[in-house]
């Protein structure tokens, strides 16, 4: 080690004009400042392998209590939803990116870490919407990767009674696709949620009424005012990865992920809003 | 050079900053003394564009804060809490921060040296002792090698060591020609460290002047006698600009004269004298009572009256 004791130094530190000139505040440097940020937490790390054993995991375990009990019953309307009983794990999984989309914010504003990234880029916006690029792109690859494992093993498991259906079957894909990107939705929701909130606590009971609390009470809503439940995030999210269209009350996928979209627009848009007009 | 013109912070009906105007020039270390509570705070949270101002601005050389395309580059702080995520390392934190405006990494390993904190880099932050996490503070605030450094009460906590590093920094630094605005709520620690002060109270400005002539202007001279002719004595120095206040049967205080001018004339009188002791009010008294009007909270009981006799008995810096 070089033994660069401030005393050796006069107590001055050494001018690094080599960067001075190259150095300012750009998008793509908040991405990466953002990245190293996500990794570098011991918490963050954990929760994403969280969100993957359990999407995949759980999936199983569903999969394979299915063929279990049609050996048993017989049952065939256990394997009208193949693809829905593959992916169920994604169900856990939104909660722990939900709240993983909730403490990237505010861990920082619990520990003052949001005095600093302010400080480094004073105009803010970057901040938020550099976390919501990295942990978006980031918790859309890992539940993407996840919800494949789980289908492909899941469906290998349903075969062993005829009941799985192929990744070329009709919708199938866009199944895949649409619960990655719900799982993604109900993260930045939670980043929109503490960005708004600023507390851990309140902005996670916040995200959970979101996801539990929403659709038992628009359940209630009487006649006309039911349609309100197909805009839902959950209800939305559904329309996306439901194949088993017979019947059911939700929107055209297409629908849905647009409505998705538009909840992301409102709650981002809402956070960068607060974000940009109240004192840090 | 930092500028506060008008700077007004309002929170709801209470006003923590009440324009202020002052500035601070590059080349020496300029102290921001006042109580708790003062607004010292608010005032640097606004310089650096974390707090908006209801009224007036704090400007940079001549810029806000947030127009800065590189402003670790410009300006380096040191907030008085922590600023830093607990969870993660010093490298990562400070690598996290120079990152967003392409700060070297080989300047992070630079900076962790010299605050002396190379060897645990590793380790998280949330370990930390108040020392290491006001040297951490210090090795951000330096990331970009900025010619202004704003710091809020980086003494705080700290033991002898630390303070005699921070202070020996802050004039190293001040002497390559940087701006230095350095917060306190100790004088004594501003009359050892600055050069300037900017005193303020309430939030409001009482003092913005050199630390010298703020400790002359507030201390005086006073001298205490005792005299078996005390009353003459008394008789005999009474003149402009000079306060004689007896506080005892043979005692007196007098405000105004040097030791020596009193002995001298009391020997001219042929008065005898038995004591004759030259005393400074501490800093910290000079402080308290320049700010006593402004200070926010005070303890429930009235304050006793000042006798200043007493309250300089060993305290003079």
């Amino acid at each position: 080690m070089t033994a660069a004791t401030p005393e050796a130094r006069g107590m001055g530190f050494p001018p690094a004009a080599d960067f001075k000139g190259t150095a300012r505040v750009t998008l793509p440097r908040v991405l990466r400042s953002e990245w190293t940020k996500l990794t570098s937490l011991r918490s963050t790390v954990w929760t994403l392998l969280a969100a993957i054993v359990v999407t995949i995991g759980f999936g199983l375990i569903v999969c394979a209590a299915t063929v279990a009990d049609f050996h048993h019953n017989g049952n065939a309307s256990d394997l009208n939803d193949p693809v829905g009983t593959s992916l169920v794990g994604g169900y856990f999984s939104q909660i722990a990116i939900g709240v993983l989309g909730v403490l990237l914010i505010t861990g920082e504003y619990s520990t003052g870490m949001i005095r600093t990234s302010l400080g480094a880029v004073p105009r803010r916006l970057p901040v938020l919407f550099g976390k919501a690029i990295v942990f978006g792109v980031t918790s859309y690859a890992l539940s993407l990767g996840a919800i494949l494992v789980a289908f492909f093993s899941g469906q290998a498991i349903l075969h062993q009674v005829h009941g799985g259906v192929a990744i070329g079957d009709p919708s199938v894909v866009r199944a895949l696709l649409g619960g990655a990107f719900f799982v993604m939705t109900i993260g930045l929701l939670g980043l929109a949620l503490g960005t708004l909130i600023r507390s851990t606590g309140g902005s996670i009971a916040a995200l959970l009424g979101l996801i539990f609390v929403v659709p038992i009470v628009t359940s209630f809503l009487p006649g006309r005012w039911g349609d309100i439940q197909k805009f839902i995030p959950n209800n939305a999210g559904g329309a996306l990865v439901t194949i088993d269209d017979r019947g059911n009350d939700l929107l055209s996928p297409l629908g849905g992920l647009v409505v998705l979209l538009v909840w992301l627009a409102v709650g981002l848009g809402a956070a960068a809003f607060t974000l940009t007009r109240r004192d840090a | 050079m930092i500028e506060a013109r008008g700077l007004t912070k309002r929170y709801g009906s209470k006003t923590a900053v009440d324009d202020l105007t002052f500035t601070v020039r590059p080349g020496v270390v300029t102290g921001f003394l006042g109580p708790n509570g003062a607004g010292k705070s608010t005032t640097m949270r606004m310089a650096i564009g974390l707090d908006r101002p209801t009224k007036g601005a704090i400007n940079i050389g001549g810029k806000a804060y947030r127009d800065f395309p590189a402003p670790l580059t410009e300006v380096g702080v040191l907030l008085e809490a922590k600023a830093v995520h607990t969870g993660r390392s010093a490298y990562k934190h400070l690598l996290a921060v120079a990152q967003t405006q392409g700060i070297p990494r080989r300047r992070v390993d630079e900076v962790l040296a010299l605050v002396g904190l190379t060897d645990v880099a590793g380790k998280r932050v949330g370990g930390f002792s108040l020392g290491m996490g006001q040297r951490l503070g210090i090795a951000s605030a330096m990331l970009g090698d900025p010619g202004v450094l704003i710091l809020d009460e980086p003494v705080n906590g700290l033991d002898p060591e630390g303070i005699r590093w921070i202070r020996t920094l802050l004039q190293a630094l001040a002497a390559e020609g940087r701006t230095v605005f350095v917060s306190s709520h100790l004088m004594s620690e501003m009359a050892l460290t600055a050069t300037h002060l900017i005193v303020v109270g309430r939030g409001r400005l009482i003092a913005n002047t050199t630390v010298e002539e703020f400790i002359r202007q507030a201390s005086g001279d006073l001298v205490h006698v005792r005299s078996p002719q005390a009353a003459r004595l008394s008789e005999t120095l009474a003149r402009d600009g000079v306060t004689v206040t007896t506080t005892g049967l043979d005692t007196l205080d007098v405000n105004g004269l040097t030791a020596q001018q009193v002995g001298e004339a009391a020997f001219a009188a042929g008065i005898p004298v038995f004591e004759l002791t030259p005393r400074q009010v501490s800093l910290e008294d000079a402080f308290m009572d320049i700010t006593k009007d402004a200070v926010e909270y005070t303890h429930g009981q009235t304050p006793a009256p000042r006798v200043p006799s007493a309250t300089s008995t060993g305290a003079n810096a």
